[in-house]
């Protein structure tokens, strides 16, 4: 797995590539904390070049949207984790796991950062 | 090779090397693209839940996999020597719940009923055994292909006029139609080699068909009893069109 982190002022991007699995879940919560840890709680991942995807990456998802939603500017405007470019593959996992009305997932990158 | 087994340490990075094993298994048992993909996360899922629960604290443990091919499902098998594992102690997640009250855990064990047809566990003596069963299409079920043999099917040259078909069910060919419309003289080993087809077509649950038997040959199956071993056309339309409905019912 890699991942490659751009800074945009409505959001930070990380774009995920590779093998998302139980493995490499850790190296990709470890990012998402750093950005908290910076106040960026507002997070666009870019799954379109993700091959793989499995439960410890699921789970890491559902925690950081958590946390970032936890952050609030005001009562409408706060912290959230979007998703974007997902692959039918990893389509069909967030399918099955019920994982597609739990995020706000758009068709790449661009439209997510908009979003925010 | 209908099977196959490899033994790796119970860490995180035997995650690669399992992925290549389900590899090995889903393309020997010719599994569509997206049903291996569907074993590659079952099995994936299965043996995290080992790494990480059944041998918990511990370093040393092993995972024993194994794969073989049953009735047109593939099996796998993962044995650990780690704590006993009760799936029903593991909630199912409420894939329906608001995210606000969605739970992260159990999406593993879900994952896998969900892909896999049959997902049993078991704890003995041996320690954990999980065993996943996912059904795959047969291969070239839908696709009849039709033989025209000529001449004489005789003691000199029955085997040899059937090599193609022998060779095509070999290559995994399972419904058959062998036009004998060219065929003008068949003796009891023509008939042995026919028979010999529909015998490895059977064991293969695949369908065979005979069509244009002329006058001299039909009566030859009739004498010896064959007109009822066989499934018998008048055209290679009429036996294909017949065995695709039996496929497709």
């Amino acid at each position: 797995m890699e991942i490659t982190h751009k800074r945009m002022n409505r959001a930070d991007l990380l774009v995920v590539s590779g093998r998302l699995d139980a493995m490499h879940a850790p190296a990709l919560k470890a990012k998402i904390e750093e950005l908290f840890a910076e106040g960026r709680y507002r997070i666009v991942l870019d799954f379109s070049s993700l091959e793989y995807v499995a439960s410890p990456g699921l789970r890491i998802l559902i925690e950081a949207r958590k946390k970032a939603r936890d952050w609030k500017l005001t009562d409408l405007e706060g912290g959230d984790v979007r998703l974007a470019g997902l692959p039918s593959r990893i389509r069909e996992v967030f399918d099955l796991t019920g994982f597609t009305k739990l995020f706000d997932i758009y068709p790449d990158a661009t439209e997510a950062v908009g979003s925010f | 090779m209908s099977s196959g087994a490899l033994t790796v340490p119970a860490q995180l990075d035997s995650l690669v090397l399992i992925s290549e094993f389900v590899n090995s298994a889903t393309h020997h048992a010719k599994l569509s693209e997206r049903e291996a993909w569907h074993m590659q996360l079952a099995v994936d899922e299965a043996a995290t839940n080992i790494i990480q629960h059944a041998y918990a604290d511990r370093t040393d443990g092993v995972i024993e996999l194994s794969w073989r091919i049953d009735d047109g499902e593939l099996v796998f098998t993962l044995v650990d020597h780690g704590l006993p594992f009760d799936p029903t102690q593991v909630p199912t997640p409420d894939i329906h719940s608001p995210f606000e009250d969605r739970q992260a855990g159990g999406l593993g064990i879900y994952l896998m009923n969900k892909l896999m047809d049959v997902v049993n566990f078991s704890f003995g003596a041996r320690g954990n055994t999980l065993e996943m069963r996912k059904r795959f299409a047969q291969p070239n079920i839908a696709d009849v292909q039709s033989f025209a043999l000529t001449g004489r099917l005789d003691a000199r040259n029955a085997t040899n006029a059937l090599a193609p078909v022998t060779a095509a069910v070999a290559a995994g060919a399972r419904v058959v139609v062998i036009d004998l419309s060219s065929v003008s003289f068949m003796s009891s080993s023509g008939l042995r080699a026919l028979l010999l087809v529909r015998r490895e077509l059977n064991e293969h649950h695949g369908l065979l068909a005979l069509c244009g038997l002329q006058a001299a040959v039909e009566e030859v199956f009739v004498m010896t009893g064959f007109a009822q071993v066989f499934e018998i056309y008048r055209t290679v339309s009429e036996a294909t069109i017949a065995l695709r409905a039996r496929v497709d019912a």
